[in-house]
């Protein structure tokens, strides 16, 4: 896969950052892209979104299990930190991509018209870990309680690394080796502190 | 799963050199990936000398792969870190191999 493909996807999930979501307004979401790049203010999406944004963009080994209920104390339900987790966690991924390619920043995209469609997944539970899941914790299921957002981190996945199904396949190749791919990808955990 | 890709594809590695880069990977093309890796993150070592020496020995697309790896791992280190997934007992036992944790 070349990066013309890559593009292709990343086009599309950038420009979705613009809409509503299922708890942020598509102005809410690109004021978290502002907040991944530590940019000026545009839009007042209120302390606790900002303080969760920014961890979630800046210092996430840091984030622990009274930090995210402290900001579901202060008004941010637990579907809309998923949003957050996720917006956030892309935008930080695409950033890096372009930047890997020495290509600068993509611009902010055009907000669209819209409002949240606040819908709850009834199956959705907390287990394990902090948020609401569909089945059990675990990356690819972490962001299910709002399927959209599962649903562009799963496709960013696929096309940056692997899908989860080509995932068993140790003998992969993409560019580089299964191998050289699992040296970035551990290196890259070792240096954001993260264990996973 | 770097220690079983490898393992399955016969190539060596020496996990230790992720956390330590006076470890040599042992991997082709691995000191320039962890060399790579840090200027991506850094936002301050010559992003481009290190494209370009990843380049020289292993192609433009190995580049691009890496990049796009990278940035997955952003997203999901932040995922997993966010959200509380629980780190299993077999990655424990690595980090604890590596030093970390």
């Amino acid at each position: 896969m070349d990066s013309a493909a890559i593009d292709a996807v990343v086009d599309d999930q950038w420009s979705l950052l613009g809409a509503a979501g299922a708890w942020l307004t598509g102005e809410e979401r690109i004021e978290l892209i502002r907040i991944a790049r530590n940019d000026a203010t545009h839009v007042d999406v209120g302390l606790p979104v900002r303080t969760a944004a920014t961890a979630v963009a800046h210092h996430s080994a840091t984030i622990t299990a009274d930090a995210v209920d402290d900001v579901e104390s202060r008004g941010v339900q637990r579907e809309q930190y998923v949003e957050i987790v996720g917006v956030v966690s892309r935008v930080v991924a695409i950033d890096t991509f372009e930047r890997g390619l020495g290509r600068g920043p993509r611009n902010i995209p055009a907000p669209r018209p819209g409002e949240p469609s606040r819908s709850v997944v009834a199956a959705a539970r907390r287990r394990a870990g902090w948020v609401p899941t569909v089945g059990a914790i675990g990356p690819p299921t972490a962001l299910t309680a709002v399927p959209a957002e599962a649903s562009a981190q799963e496709s960013l996945h696929a096309v940056l690394y692997l899908s989860y199904p080509e995932m068993a396949d140790l003998h992969a190749q993409r560019g580089l080796t299964r191998a050289q791919m699992e040296l970035v990808a551990s290196r890259v955990s070792y240096l954001n502190h993260c264990l996973f | 799963m770097l220690r079983a890709s490898a393992h399955a594809t016969g190539e060596s590695i020496a996990l230790r050199a992720i956390t330590d880069r006076a470890v040599a990977p042992l991997l082709t093309a691995g000191d320039e990936l962890l060399a790579f890796v840090d200027a991506l993150l850094s936002h301050h070592d010559d992003l481009g000398a290190a494209s370009a020496a990843l380049t020289e020995v292993a192609g433009p697309d190995a580049v691009v792969r890496a990049a796009a790896v990278a940035g997955n791992f952003q997203m999901m280190n932040r995922l997993v870190d966010a959200t509380g997934v629980p780190i299993g007992a077999s990655l424990r036992a690595i980090a604890g191999d590596l030093g970390l944790g």
